[in-house]
């Protein structure tokens, strides 16, 4: 069942926590610290009303803590120097585009933004993760939004475009 | 919002499986280091009775003086090497500040070299880069503070230094930073300060958060305050606010990245503090929160195991906050300190209980290498631990000062003011829990409040009071595990 869960859920959670930090193999780094967490306090988890929930906080707190981003990002940069692994090449342009605009917002906003949008939690779910009321969540969501026009997305308004029509980074 | 989702979802990166070959290996180390843990615990009692003995282990004889190093490398006593490093370029001192720069040299700054009678407090603002390959030193000039200043602080991170100095006048304080590059050699001056409290440094970006004004200030109008400043401005910005209030006593720490508070007294509301027994009448919190530097932003620290304290000792390891000690009620009469101990995980937002530790009265929570934490009592014992095995792994040992790492190895040098038998320098060298080796001793004598650097199998000793006249150290030495 853990291996299960994991397989399913390891994508999202990388993608997860590229958009918080940018950078695919930090977020892997960050990921397998997550599922270390997972693995030890599995037995409590698993019996949670939702350990996806649980899994992509611990994923974002690391992802938000200094130090653990720290050591994720050097334990990336060696993986990388020693040839283990392509340093991310495979990712296209407007992803790579795509995630630093994400991970240069505000760590507030993008919390909310990536729980809501992109790990799937509800409104309720993303609050009671961010310890504040569901009007903030959606305050956060709605500035991240504007925030990734200004930065991102400007001057062509994409949110009301189809996907395939956001401009190339 | 009909086409964000989708936006983001085109970087959900392609199925891969998870690692769960490398997360099963991580969480059986842990639990290796756990049981670790527990059979140092065992060894307590042989170690303590087995007095003088620096090599011991359970189910081997007492002749047995070869262990092997926890990478299987064989170690026997007396270990390592003394050779008398290159003059530095500074004076004697004590208490320097010292850190191990990207490229493996160790930098020493500041100190006290108080001789009486000299104008200033003795607060030493130069020092020098020690390279151990080479045996040579690089200078650091004196930091552009105002001659006398009569406090000094220091943080390292990405390549640079960041000093504090002040100057106490009267009630009033005034501070000095600067910022020193060890790549260019040279001091950059910061702007002006107004908020005081525990600085943290990340290399880019300097914060001070004063949620504690200090008794001093309690009738003032005090506010928290956190002010941060990134390299390259000329002015210091307002912090994100902190969410609470003022907390007097609160628990302080500051690391590169982080600044955390906890604990205290309230202000009561209305009215002044008791004036025979100020903040008598106060209410002890566990309220607290943790500032990211990068981020400018607060987050509060949920309620933990350990109930509301003022004056608790604190510290970070490896991104953990670690609490224990203080008092439920504030006083100088009030009832002894706690002796829990918790540690807070940022990551889970979880709290973990720990067993009381190896003291009895105040203590501190000293963080001297990495995973170890070692407590500082005030009276009683000493003791070490294992911070991540949630468990205390050492048995105390009254001969512990500090800690330090050696090529992963943790090592205890004998910088200490007592020193019965006038004995020299020497460094204990962690082989395994409960199993201490000694290095050869030194060719000079036991120093005090030296500064010790390190750099990987290397530890240089700089400074300090000698033995046993406590007179000012010249030179420095250099202990060379693998020599």
């Amino acid at each position: 069942m853990f291996d299960a869960f994991c397989t399913a859920e390891h994508p999202r959670l990388v993608g997860l926590l590229a958009l918080h930090v940018g950078d695919r193999l930090v977020a892997e780094e960050l990921a397998q610290d997550a599922l270390v967490r997972l693995q030890e306090q599995w037995p409590k988890v698993r019996l949670m009303a939702s350990p996806h929930a649980w899994l992509c906080r611990v994923g974002v707190n690391l992802a938000n803590s200094w130090w653990r981003r720290r050591y994720a990002e050097r334990r990336a940069m060696a993986l990388s120097a020693s040839g283990q692994r392509s340093a991310g090449s495979d990712d296209a342009a407007d992803v790579v585009a795509i995630r630093t605009a994400v991970a240069a917002l505000p760590r507030r906003q993008r919390t909310a933004l990536t729980l809501r949008y992109f790990a799937g939690l509800s409104v309720t779910e993303t609050a009671a993760d961010m310890r504040c009321a569901e009007g903030t969540v959606k305050s956060l969501c709605s500035q991240a939004i504007a925030g990734l026009r200004l930065e991102f997305l400007d001057p062509v308004d994409p949110v009301d475009l189809p996907v395939s029509e956001v401009p190339r980074a | 919002m009909p086409d964000i989702a989708d936006l983001l979802e085109r970087t959900l990166p392609a199925a891969a499986p998870p690692p769960l070959e490398a997360v099963g290996r991580r969480v059986v180390r842990r639990r290796r280091r756990r049981r670790g843990a527990a059979a140092g615990a065992a060894l307590a009692v042989v170690a303590i009775l087995g007095a003088g003995v620096a090599v011991r282990n359970v189910g081997e004889s007492e002749s047995q003086r070869v262990v092997t190093s926890p990478d299987g490398r064989v170690l026997t006593e007396p270990v390592g090497s003394w050779r008398q490093a290159a003059d530095p370029p500074f004076g004697p001192r004590s208490d320097a500040f010292t850190a191990t720069t990207d490229d493996e040299r160790i930098l020493v700054w500041g100190g006290n070299a108080d001789r009486g009678g000299e104008s200033g407090g003795g607060e030493q603002t130069d020092g020098g880069i020690y390279d151990a390959e080479a045996d040579e030193w690089d200078t650091i000039d004196p930091a552009p503070f105002p001659t006398g200043v009569t406090g000094t602080g220091a943080q390292f991170a990405g390549g640079r230094l960041a000093v504090i100095g002040w100057l106490e006048e009267g009630a009033s304080i005034t501070r000095y930073l600067a910022i020193y590059d060890v790549e260019e050699g040279r001091w950059t001056t910061v702007p002006d300060l107004v908020v005081g409290g525990a600085m943290a440094w990340d290399g880019t970006r300097m914060a001070f958060a004063e949620i504690d004004p200090g008794y001093t200030d309690e009738t003032s109008d005090s506010v928290p305050r956190t002010q941060r400043w990134t390299f390259g401005d000329d002015h210091w910005e307002a912090g994100a606010p902190y969410p609470f209030g003022l907390q007097y006593g609160a628990a302080t720490v500051a690391n590169t990245g982080n600044i955390a508070v906890w604990g205290g007294t309230t202000t009561p509301p209305p009215g002044p503090a008791s004036p025979t027994s100020p903040g008598a009448d106060r209410e002890v919190t566990d309220a607290g929160a943790i500032y990211d530097v990068a981020q400018d932003e607060w987050e509060p620290i949920p309620q933990g195991p350990i109930g509301p304290r003022t004056q608790a000792a604190v510290l970070w390891q490896g991104g953990h906050l670690v609490l224990g000690g203080g008092s439920r009620q504030f006083g100088d009469e009030g009832p002894p300190v706690e002796p829990t101990v918790a540690v807070f995980d940022p990551a889970t937002e979880a709290w973990t209980t720990v067993p009381d530790p190896p003291v009895s009265g105040s203590f501190d929570l000293r963080r001297s290498a990495a995973g170890v934490v070692f407590v500082d009592p005030y009276e009683g014992l000493q003791g070490v631990a294992f911070l991540e095995n949630e468990s205390w792994a050492e048995p105390p040992r009254d001969d512990l000062n500090d800690l330090y790492r050696l090529d992963g190895l943790l090592v205890a040098p004998s910088n200490r003011m007592s020193n019965p038998g006038n004995r020299n320098f020497s460094v204990s060298i962690r082989n395994r829990a409960g199993v201490w080796l000694e290095s050869t001793v030194a060719p000079f004598h036991n120093r005090a409040q030296a500064a010790i650097g390190t750099s990987g199998t290397r530890m240089l000793v700089v400074g300090g009071f000698g033995s046993p006249t406590l007179a000012w150290a010249e030179g420095a030495w250099v202990f060379d595990l693998a020599g």
